[in-house]
């Protein structure tokens, strides 16, 4: 599994770099490591059913909506593992607007068919002892496109 | 002599008295017919009490509610005459009696998604209510129109509480504000689910469970069942609704090829059976049976032979303004049951 997160993870940077070539050299390298940092983890955590990582990657309404699931359900993880097995996420396009960061991403599932969606990121500090200065940018919204 | 005018006497007291006793008992008496007129509380009806009337002669009654109050029916000699203001016995012969009955208006609040709110309306002529209350489009100000025409033109407010976007948590986290804002409300017609089975980490349905199992926290049957129970504790009544089917993740995404049988419509199909677990549940005294709009939807039209979903979606998830329509014809059903 992680071997095929790491082959996953190479593929979604090598299409984001290309994507992002007309922006400068140190905007693509901040981008990556947000997506590193936040969004690859979002998707696996999510397909693993790993609560404990997506309550440290979501915030705001997000958080407070699936709070009660996240914190008290614990059959929510199989239920997550179950409900995104054979679900594959790559990310399209990522932007920065203002102090945002939107991630556009394609969603395939198990029989080819596909979707797209959006992924809306902000820097947020949830915890004092989170060295980034700013807090780390974390998913605040989604939508279906 | 005496003793004849003694004897005249008694039989005209006895005649008299015969006659007082069959007036206050029967409906037949010519000399002296009464009405009995009472009003319930919140409003009045003059005059009032038992009303002598000449036999013959016509009797007029007005009827007037309180302040914030409309005469919800009148009754005569048991038969409803609906909210009128005013009634004439005309040509009295026998007893009669008139009940009027008082209410606040019939405020129902309606809460849900972008569904509820009224996304994808395209027809204008019906967006306002006739009675001017409920503007915007959806299915509020049709479902108005039908229930004050259905009830003799007593006033309705069917108020839009529709959130875009919004989960049974949402719905959950608000109704507290909703019972503070409409305390005169008499029912809640609840809406929720086609956002929790979005993409984004769906909230499993709850189906089968109960409060302590693992698996119940947070899910669409702990959110709902928690909604019934702050309705119900505050006195009002519960009404549920099937959700529609989905066409797709998102309004404007890729259209699902097989509707009926995509993931998210198996989600929204369990949510649609936990709304049957919820109106089973003698516990949660629900008396009507929801709409059931998933059904609704995904069936043909045999007016059209289209599934109405073709002829009755904006999108992959709203209804247009026939689909409006169709909701407010399907909660006027389910309402007036």
């Amino acid at each position: 599994m992680y071997r095929k997160f790491v082959i996953f993870s190479i593929s979604i940077i090598a299409m984001l770099s290309g994507l992002l070539h007309a922006q400068e050299a140190s905007d693509n390298h901040d981008l990556e490591s947000i997506l590193n940092a936040s969004v690859y983890p979002f998707f696996m955590a999510l397909k693993e059913g790993d609560v404990s990582s997506i309550k440290q990657l979501i915030a705001g309404e997000m958080y407070e909506s699936k709070k009660v699931l996240l914190e008290k359900n614990k059959e929510y993880p199989e239920f997550l593992k179950n409900y995104y097995q054979g679900i594959e996420f790559y990310v399209e396009n990522a932007t920065q607007s203002g102090n945002y960061i939107i991630v556009d991403f394609l969603i395939e599932f198990p029989g080819g068919n596909r979707n797209f969606a959006r992924l809306y990121l902000e820097q947020t500090k949830i915890d004092t002892s989170e060295s980034h200065e700013g807090g780390i940018w974390r998913i605040i919204d989604f939508n279906s496109r | 002599m005496l003793a004849k005018s003694r004897i005249f006497i008694v039989v005209l007291s006895f005649l008299f008295a015969a006659g007082c006793a069959g007036g206050g008992s029967n409906s037949n008496t010519a000399a002296n017919p009464k009405i009995t007129a009472t009003a319930g509380a919140n409003g009045s009806i003059s005059p009032s009490g038992a009303v002598d009337v000449n036999s013959g002669s016509d009797q007029s009654f007005v009827i007037t509610p309180d302040s914030n109050y409309y005469v919800l029916d009148v009754v005569i000699d048991g038969i409803s005459m609906g909210p009128i203001a005013a009634y004439t016995f005309t040509n009295v012969m026998v007893n009669h009696v008139i009940q009027a009955s008082f209410d606040t208006e019939h405020q129902l609040i309606a809460m849900g998604d972008s569904i509820t709110e009224g996304f994808g309306d395209d027809i204008a002529a019906d967006d306002n209510s006739q009675d001017g209350k409920n503007n915007g489009g959806g299915f509020e100000p049709i479902l108005n129109d039908l229930l004050t025409a259905y009830e003799h033109g007593f006033p309705h407010d069917i108020v839009n509480e529709g959130v875009g976007g919004d989960t049974s948590a949402d719905g959950l986290a608000f109704i507290p504000t909703a019972l503070g804002l409409y305390p005169n409300a008499k029912n809640y017609l609840l809406q929720y689910g086609t956002n929790d089975s979005d993409l984004w980490a769906p909230i499993p349905s709850g189906k089968g469970l109960k409060p302590g199992d693992n698996g119940y926290p947070g899910t669409y049957k702990d959110n709902m069942q928690q909604m019934i129970d702050a309705i119900n504790n505050a006195g009002k009544k519960v009404c549920l609704a099937k959700l529609p089917i989905a066409l797709g993740d998102g309004p404007s995404s890729v259209p699902y090829p097989d509707p009926d049988n995509a993931a998210r419509n198996a989600l929204i199909k369990e949510y649609n059976q936990v709304i049957d677990e919820l109106v089973n549940d003698p516990l949660n005294a629900i008396t009507l049976t929801p709409p059931n709009f998933y059904n609704y939807f995904k069936d043909v039209d045999p007016a059209t032979g289209n599934t109405r979903y073709e002829d009755q979606y904006a999108d992959n998830l709203h209804p247009n303004g026939l689909g409006y329509q169709s909701m407010a014809d399907l909660w006027f059903d389910a309402l007036t049951q």
